[in-house]
């Protein structure tokens, strides 16, 4: 169905090439994952399918790429619409029209079916993408899994015979994931699509693959059934790990696989104890805050309280008043009542460069917080308004980032470097308390991990760290107490093992695996079977 | 079984309707016809206008129709020459260069003068505004040319985005604090706007990605062939719209000019609809145009015509004496053709008005 | 972009033949914006307030003509994406400006946008921008026509102003925003004059009057009323741009580079 012959891209002023001879082929039907660091060219090698790359991006791409037939270099973009169907990856701003319906229909529009075949489509979709009660409901007010599940929509009304899904689901709560993968499925399974999707989130998708697709940073593909490349992949979920760990074979892609091998495991485990922590002072005092736009109520009255050193992760689905709290911690959100103390004193009272010091906020779009023109003006313009030496911000970046050029325009980073190079700008003033909304957005595994290290060397150095995330991984790794909020309270509140493995949808692999026991990271587990 | 949806009726017959109302306002200074005018309109608003979103808009031109009167009557008494007899107060007269002169004898006359014009701008005002409140006029921007298709979608586009970027604006606006930005100077304006427009062209280079791969400008919208005839007959038209204006405008003859007016527009008209022949492109679910439609917009223009057939037979019906002063009045043919036009009151579909969503998230 | 005199692209080519239908598009605004001073005593049109309500019916179609003839070349998916961006930001712009008085910000964006991508861009921006902005506020009135088409002039002579580099180019367009601004409100507040204020004052406008006497008692009518307004607005105008307009027009021009309106693709491979 689509066939990769000897693909080299390059994008235009671009010192090493985005994709390295890449040569594969997909049949038909299949489901195809395509994975690899952050930076590896997965959205190039999806957009290369139909044509976008290099026809929309400008470079130079030698070899061919043929799908269903037609070789992309001689059909322009806009007539493979009825063969290749794109979702990109933040579907809202893809959205051409007003409301759920008339965005179903738009590529048919553009097709010129008939009225009678949009009308019978758009019915069909409403109903395979479980969106009939949307019809009518503006694009705009659409939740994030339900935009993601309309994108899908838009383009399947076309009878595409190819999907390419880039980052599915990786802006969604788990709920809402699995939602979109279900209709997935549905299509490889009873339409026969084909679907070529790219993701980081292997933990939720690796298990309904047929194939991997593997780049590495230099572009090069390599290709497998998912169980042989998963072997030795450093792109894994944690079942992988865990498998690898302790040696199963074939290796477990799905938890369900992975339980059923566990029992051994498991009796090793039951005789170790993890240690306990002490309660630490208090850096954040909450009481009885509370939220409200108007009649609605975000956040009920809420109390607790935070500890310096200590790290929390505030969980819940999209909309349940998340990101209301951190912004009613930092002071700038709405309060309906209630106080806040971060070591004694309220950061909504105080001067916004004095709050810095005492609160820092890494928001869910950090873009919002970047206005100069390249990386180093932005790293000058941090340390004059928190008033550091010259090349503190400088010093953190490289140290959270790897490698940045500093002549860049902060609009044309990554999403990981933006949210690195927003929190270089925070921490350079210092702050007693850091409260980071969704950092994990299109992180891969790696970054993921250095951030993880970061947030624990910040909470070393004294400062409480509160993270507002649905990356239950990532909770596991990096968070030592959960928050969990429903409808506009919390709901649970204490260690991070035992709010999680009791959870279905907020346990991270690892603990379903083990469940009851209370283990969350593979880290764990390879420390408590290392031999004493 | 789940209930059908009334239809809704065609955006551009509501237009129409307001259209025939205007045509009608503009015939006339009469108080009393005009009162019914607005109350007609003000009748149908209430009784079928669709989105809730839209509803407080009526309002607005309400109030801006006041403004109107109000301007008009506040200049006419403060700058008024002599007209009229009847003296109602004195004013400190104020004699300022160039011949203007303030204050003076205010008189009844020049009051109801202003009254009676004022009225009538306002209500060409408020005509306006019920058309907008009963249809949102970008429900017209599909039932444009398909010459002009391609920048029909960037305003379908453009309004759709527009409030999520005011939504962003605030948002930054709000995050500015975090980088202890103080919110003064040209720093200030560049770190609200900056972030605002990045996420702007962002958006606009990921939207023309995926309107490329969903197949816009396939079938030939935007690639619409120019014939020499098709281009021929829009400058003919617009030739013909400039001669007929400047005929009018010179005071000649008014079948003449009028009519190369609008045998010009009605040329650049058919140019623009065949500039778009070839484009192929189809549309779900057009607002269809029926017997409902036909019927809301011959009740606006029998209140033009009715109106004209009234000014024939008796002309003060239409403009009430000021010199002498008399009491305006109203016959059965003026009457009923504006009863008429209230007719869409129960014609016209009800549509539901649909609450919108509260976002919570958001907008926090 | 590092060449101190940026390329000018014209993303929507404006072709010799359009040159007609432009300039009998200028003639019919012309005649619609300044009619009252080339209006007869005997004409029908001198005793009623009907004129601009007239033209807000023609001057729909004459933009729709010019917008016809100059779009109808080719809008590729770019050129859309964009105008719609930046008539959306437009729109969103103008609640930002000093509240009725209204249109300030508006201008901002179609001077730079017309500035960023050439004379038929501009065009097509100034009336979107109006119609999605008076869309979104409720403003549709038969002031609305006026307003689109003086929009769409000021984004194309944006275009059309000479090429400069660095500070020259925002200072002339600053000028250029304060002037169009001022010029835009005397003109909407001339078209609709004898509307506003009605016969039979002193500063009202007479019909076939010699043309100096109507223009002094037009400029009385504007020291009452407007003046004022659109001097603060060309003030805002030209200050924003001085301030800002650099940023915004290397953003404009980088992603437009970027997205490739000219985008240098190749296929190496392509077999003959």
């Amino acid at each position: 169905m689509i066939r990769f012959e000897r693909v080299s891209f390059r994008y235009p002023g671009a010192s090493h090439p985005a994709l390295d001879g890449v040569d594969l082929g997909i049949t038909e039907g299949e489901l195809a994952l395509v994975i690899g660091p952050t930076g590896s060219g997965k959205t190039t090698l999806l957009r290369t399918v139909n044509g976008l790359v290099p026809r929309f991006s400008g470079g130079i791409l030698t070899g061919r790429v043929v799908v269903a037939g037609y070789d992309t270099s001689r059909v322009a973009v806009r007539e493979l619409a009825d063969i290749v169907g794109l979702v990109a990856q933040d579907p809202t701003t893809g959205f051409v029209t007003d409301t759920v319906e008339e965005e179903l229909a738009y590529t048919m529009e553009q097709l010129g079916l008939a009225p009678q075949v949009m009308r019978k489509r758009v019915e069909e979709t409403l109903d395979l993408m479980g969106l009939s009660r949307l019809r009518s409901r503006r694009l705009a007010e659409l939740s994030g899994g339900e935009a993601q599940r309309v994108a899908i929509g838009a383009v399947l009304t076309a009878h595409p015979r190819v999907m390419l899904l880039d980052e599915p689901t990786s802006a969604l709560d788990p709920a809402a994931a699995e939602e979109v993968l279900a209709a997935l499925t549905r299509l490889v399974h009873d339409l026969g699509t084909t679907v070529l999707m790219a993701e980081h989130r292997l933990e939720r998708v690796v298990q309904y693959a047929d194939r991997i697709v593997h780049l590495d940073s230099y572009g090069r593909a390599t290709t497998g059934d998912p169980s042989s490349m998963m072997e030795q992949s450093l792109v894994a979920p944690p079942v992988v790990h865990l498998g690898r760990l302790a040696g199963w074979k074939p290796l477990p892609l799905s938890v369900r696989d992975a339980r059923r091998r566990s029992a051994e495991v498991a009796g090793r485990l039951a005789a170790f104890v993890p240690p306990t922590r002490t309660e630490p002072e208090p850096c954040l005092e909450v009481r009885d805050l509370s939220v409200g736009y108007g009649p609605v109520e975000a956040l009920q009255p809420t109390t607790f309280r935070l500890g310096a050193g200590e790290v929390v992760a505030v969980m819940g689905r999209n909309g349940v008043g998340k990101s209301s709290l951190l912004w009613a911690i930092q002071g700038s959100g709405t309060r309906t009542g209630g106080s806040v103390r971060v070591s004694g004193r309220d950061p909504a009272d105080m001067h916004p460069a004095a709050a810095r010091r005492l609160v820092g906020l890494v928001p869910h779009t950090p873009s919002d917080l970047l206005f100069m023109e390249t990386v180093a003006e932005e790293c000058d313009r941090s340390d004059q308004t928190s008033e550091a030496a010259p090349g503190t911000t400088l010093r953190l970046v490289e140290r959270i980032l790897e490698a940045v050029d500093l002549g860049s325009h902060p609009a044309d980073l990554s999403e990981g470097e933006k949210l690195g190079l927003v929190l270089a700008i925070q921490l350079s003033a210092g702050p007693s308390l850091l409260l980071l909304d969704e950092p994990t957005r299109g992180l891969d595994y790696a970054a993921k991990e250095r951030l993880a290290s970061i947030i624990g060397r910040v909470a070393a150095q004294g400062a409480g760290v509160m993270i507002a995330t649905h990356d239950v991984e990532f909770v596991a790794e990096a968070a030592d107490r959960v928050i969990v909020l429903a409808d506009g309270e919390i709901v649970a509140d204490g260690p991070t093992g035992e709010v999680v493995v009791s959870s279905p949808i907020f346990a991270p692999q690892v603990a379903k695996i083990f469940a009851p026991g209370a283990w969350l990271t593979v880290n764990q587990v390879a420390v408590a079977l290392e031999p004493a | 079984m789940r209930r059908r949806r009334a239809r809704r009726l065609h955006a551009a017959a509501w237009w129409l309707w307001a259209l025939g109302l205007v045509a009608a306002a503009t015939q006339t200074r009469n108080p009393l016809l005009l009162g019914l005018i607005v109350a007609v309109t003000s009748l149908v608003v209430a009784s079928r206008r669709t989105q809730i979103r839209w509803a407080g808009g009526y309002r607005m031109y309400l109030v801006v129709g006041l403004v109107v009167i109000a301007i008009r009557v506040g200049f006419r008494l403060l700058l008024g020459g002599d007209f009229g007899r009847t003296p109602l107060v004195d004013l400190p007269r104020v004699s300022l260069p160039a011949g203007v002169e303030l204050g003076g004898t205010v008189t009844v006359e020049e009051l109801l003068a202003g009254l009676y014009d004022g009225l009538r701008l306002a209500t060409i005002v408020v005509v306006i505004g019920a058309a907008n409140s009963l249809a949102d006029p970008r429900r017209l921007l599909p039932s444009l040319p398909r010459s002009l298709a391609g920048v029909a979608t960037s305003a379908v586009v453009a309004l759709s985005l527009a409030p999520q970027l005011v939504e962003s604006l605030a948002r930054v606006r709000r995050a500015r604090r975090l980088r202890g930005e103080s919110g003064r100077g040209l720093r200030s304006v560049r770190s609200l706007l900056v972030p605002v427009l990045e996420d702007a062209l962002h958006r606009s280079i990921a939207l023309a990605a995926s309107m490329d791969s969903r197949g816009y400008g396939r079938s030939g919208a935007g690639r619409a062939q120019h014939s020499v005839i098709v281009g021929l007959a829009a400058w003919l038209g617009l030739g013909a719209v400039c001669v007929g204006l400047f005929g009018l405008l010179s005071g000649g003859d008014v079948a003449v000019s009028g009519g190369t007016m609008t045998a010009g527009a009605a040329l650049a008209a058919l140019g623009l609809s065949q500039l778009g022949r070839n484009v192929a492109r189809t549309r779900y679910r057009p607002d269809a145009w029926g017997g409902r439609e036909w019927l809301v917009t011959l009740a606006g223009g029998a209140a033009a015509v009715g109106l004209a057939a009234a000014g024939v037979m008796q002309p003060t019906t239409l403009n009430p004496s000021l010199q002498p002063l008399e009491w305006p009045g109203a016959g059965p043919v003026a009457l009923l053709s504006l009863l008429l036009a209230a007719l869409p009151a129960i014609s016209a579909p009800q549509v539901a008005a649909r609450a919108p969503r509260p976002i919570v998230e958001k907008a926090a | 972009m590092t060449a101190s005199m940026p390329a000018r692209r014209s993303v929507i080519p404006v072709r010799s033949r359009s040159g007609i239908t432009l300039g009998l598009a200028a003639v019919a605004s012309i005649l619609a914006f300044a009619w009252p001073l080339f209006i007869s005593s005997d004409s029908s049109l001198a005793q009623t307030d009907v004129a601009p309500l007239l033209f807000a019916l023609v001057l729909p179609l004459v933009g729709a003509v010019v917008i016809g003839e100059i779009a109808g070349g080719g809008l590729d998916a770019k050129t859309v994406a964009m105008l719609g961006v930046l008539s959306a930001l437009g729109a969103a712009l103008r609640p930002l400006g000093a509240g009725a008085g209204g249109v300030e910000l508006v201008f901002f964006m179609i001077v730079l946008g017309g500035r960023a991508f050439g004379p038929g861009f501009g065009f097509v921006l100034g009336s979107t921008t109006l119609v999605v902005s008076a869309f979104i506020t409720g403003g549709v009135g038969p002031w609305l026509p006026y307003q689109m088409l003086a929009a769409s002039w000021v984004g194309m002579g944006a275009g059309l102003l000479p090429a400069l580099g660095g500070r020259k180019e925002l200072a002339l367009l600053a000028a250029y925003g304060a002037l169009s601004s001022l010029v835009f409100g005397l003109l909407m507040n001339l078209s609709f004059w004898p509307f506003t204020l009605g016969p039979g004052t002193s500063l009202s406008f007479v019909p076939g009057a010699p043309v100096t006497d109507n223009l002094g008692r037009f400029l009385g009518f504007s020291l009452a009323t407007s003046l004022g307004w659109d001097l603060g607005r060309a003030v805002t105008t030209a200050g924003m741009i001085a301030l800002v307009g650099g940023v915004v027009l290397r953003s404009v021009r980088r992603v437009g580079g970027r997205a490739g309106f000219e985008a240098d693709v190749t296929f190496a491979d392509r077999a003959a």
